[in-house]
């Protein structure tokens, strides 16, 4: 292929690489992002190939000098580095908010579920559901998995069925989620205004402002010896589970607390009720309660016989 | 040798400027300021380390958080074992072992519940009993005392939730300086500023969470048009109380309370206007 149209592509290539890799670093993750970035790299990586050709012999002289092998070790040196995950690297990797995504796994089995999340590489979690006599992998439950901070607001959601009928299913969830979401927006905008009226001043008094929505304060702690308890919850729903007392039973919230202060490696999750709705008078906005789960609830107890969280932790300073 | 003459004395002017330097970051860096999370909301100190002071940021925040996480395992609802929830579930509540701590908040919250005319009151539900509207308060006055009773620091704020109290002076050699926050629905108005040294300022309304103040007598939140309602007291344990009760009471019989008693209080409302009461004017 002609030289100038390798170039010209490698070119547009590259800008178009950096764009992506930068976007997909510091945003959120974002499959669209993702799939430019992985699949334009193959290309990218065709077009090396003919640059390395068309070039092949400068190239090889240049290999052939110290020079080369000065970047060769320059460049293993900064693969070690980030191996090793030394504190600024760990540093730089923090502000990436693409990260976590990437070992986030729920898998559906016939006789179980299981879902792995691996918020850092020194942190493992896996919630291990042990399927009970109501369990049918056919007719898969809804499940929505997350995690909430002391003062009870979703930080979080680990994990949610894609079924279109998941947010109508796991309405404590959805409810907990879109509170979160209206509640991060004004916290933003609390803090910006906040920043603003302190430029000058030593303290701001105020009403108590609410504490981090960044689940990284709770799961993984700057400081592990700080007390950052957090509640993982699971809301979960069988489709067409009908009895007596119900046309469809309600979903049932599991909940289990965790301290990293005090590191536990196993542990079950305790039935907190179902969620239950009220209009709230005064705001004019329905509200969503947990109620104790009484006998009107019959099989949807037996959806799993066990739930455990496993935590596997190893010192994070390298 | 005129250029020698040159570069030596470029080298000791480069010398003292590097001395300067020094100096000036030692004299910047000599206030030092720690922050974190604690009782579900952000806490702050800054203070000025003294010469004597053998504790670096570090090992202070350390015993600081010791002290905040004491008072979070006496005082926190939400902790299942904390000493409140032991106490709250307890059928025999005159059997139950009080901390001092725990002890001296009831105290104080009974006092002021009865000064308050019942505005402020720590009693939910029949006997239980919530200390939210104090603890930070408390906390603050017990780091303040950490700060300058054991390690001797003369100039300090600590700042937990929005309650703050201050001694001495800031970096800059003057008074600290507080604003009182606005919420960016009312960014039409400026908060009003305070200085503080040797007192504290406590600030309580609706903004950041709804519902969380109620009046005990109705069991709603008040239906005013105050936004919020801050006290400046030397105790903030004491402050923290009485910017509770005097929001509950709502601007005019808030602002009749804190004349009656004496206390500096400062009113926002809606509309943006700002109400002082006679000791906050002076």
């Amino acid at each position: 292929m002609k030289r100038n149209v390798v170039s010209l592509t490698i070119a547009v290539l590259f800008l178009t690489l950096a764009v992506t890799g930068v976007m997909g670093f510091f945003l959120p993750f974002n499959i669209l992002t993702v799939s430019v970035h992985a699949l334009l790299g193959f290309v990218f990586i065709g077009s090396i190939a003919l640059h390395l050709k068309n070039n092949f012999r400068q190239l090889k002289n240049y290999f052939t000098s110290k020079t080369a092998l000065l970047v060769i070790l320059c460049v293993a040196a900064l693969v070690a580095v980030i191996l090793l995950q030394p504190k600024p690297v760990l540093a730089i990797l923090g502000l990436s908010k693409n990260l976590g995504p990437a070992a986030d796994r729920f898998e559906l089995k016939d006789t179980k579920m299981i879902y792995n999340y691996t918020p850092a590489p020194h942190y493992k979690m896996q919630l291990n559901f042990k399927g009970g006599r109501a369990f049918d992998a056919e007719k898969p439950p809804r499940v929505a998995i997350w995690l909430e901070n002391t003062s009870r607001y979703h930080l979080k959601t680990l994990y949610h069925s894609k079924a279109p009928d998941a947010q109508q299913m796991l309405p404590y969830w959805h409810y907990k989620k879109s509170e979160y979401e209206k509640y991060k927006a004004e916290s933003e905008a609390a803090e910006k205004a906040g920043k603003k009226q302190s430029e000058d001043v030593d303290a701001l008094s105020s009403a108590t402002p609410n504490e981090s929505f960044d689940p990284a304060d709770y799961i993984v702690p700057k400081d592990p010896e700080k007390e950052t308890p957090y509640r993982l919850l699971i809301e979960i729903n069988a489709p067409d589970d009908g009895n007596e007392h119900y046309p469809d039973q309600p979903s049932l919230v599991y909940v289990v607390e965790v301290d990293n202060k005090h590191p536990r490696s196993y542990q079950v999750l305790d039935l907190v009720g179902y969620p239950k709705s009220e209009m709230d008078e005064e705001e004019g906005e329905i509200e969503w309660s947990l109620l104790y789960a009484d006998g009107t609830i019959t099989t949807a107890h037996d959806l799993f016989d066990s739930a455990l969280l496993l935590i596997e932790r190893s010192d994070p300073i390298k | 040798m005129k250029r020698h003459f040159f570069v030596i004395s470029l080298l000791m002017l480069i010398s003292v400027w590097v001395f300067f330097a020094i100096k000036a970051g030692e004299e910047k860096t000599s206030y030092q300021s720690f922050q974190g999370n604690i009782f579900g909301t952000r806490y702050q100190v800054q203070y000025h380390a003294h010469e004597q002071l053998d504790m670096d940021a570090a090992e202070i925040q350390a015993q600081v958080e010791k002290l905040l996480q004491r008072i979070d395992k006496i005082a926190s609802t939400w902790k299942a074992n904390s000493e409140i929830s032991r106490y709250n579930r307890a059928v025999a509540k005159d059997e139950f072992q009080l901390s001092d701590e725990l002890r001296e908040i009831i105290t104080l919250s009974e006092q002021l519940k009865t000064s308050t005319g019942g505005a402020f009151d720590i009693h939910h539900q029949g006997e239980e009993i919530d200390v939210s509207a104090i603890a930070k308060g408390y906390a603050v006055d017990r780091i303040a005392e950490y700060l300058h009773d054991e390690l001797a620091i003369q100039n300090f704020l600590v700042e937990i939730g929005g309650e703050v109290k201050a001694r001495g002076h800031n970096a800059k050699a003057e008074p600290w300086k507080v604003a009182i926050y606005i919420p960016p629905s009312h960014s039409h108005i400026v908060g009003p500023r305070v200085t503080l040294s040797n007192t504290s300022i406590a600030t309580s309304g609706l903004y950041f969470r709804e519902n969380h103040i109620k009046n005990a007598e109705t069991g709603h939140a008040p239906d005013h048009d105050l936004l919020s309602c801050s006290v400046i007291h030397p105790s903030n344990t004491t402050a923290d109380a009485l910017a509770t009760a005097l929001y509950v009471m709502g601007a005019e019989a808030g602002l009749a309370w804190a004349d009656q008693n004496e206390v500096e209080a400062i009113f926002i409302k809606s509309d943006g206007s700002i109400i002082k009461s006679v000791q906050a004017q002076r």
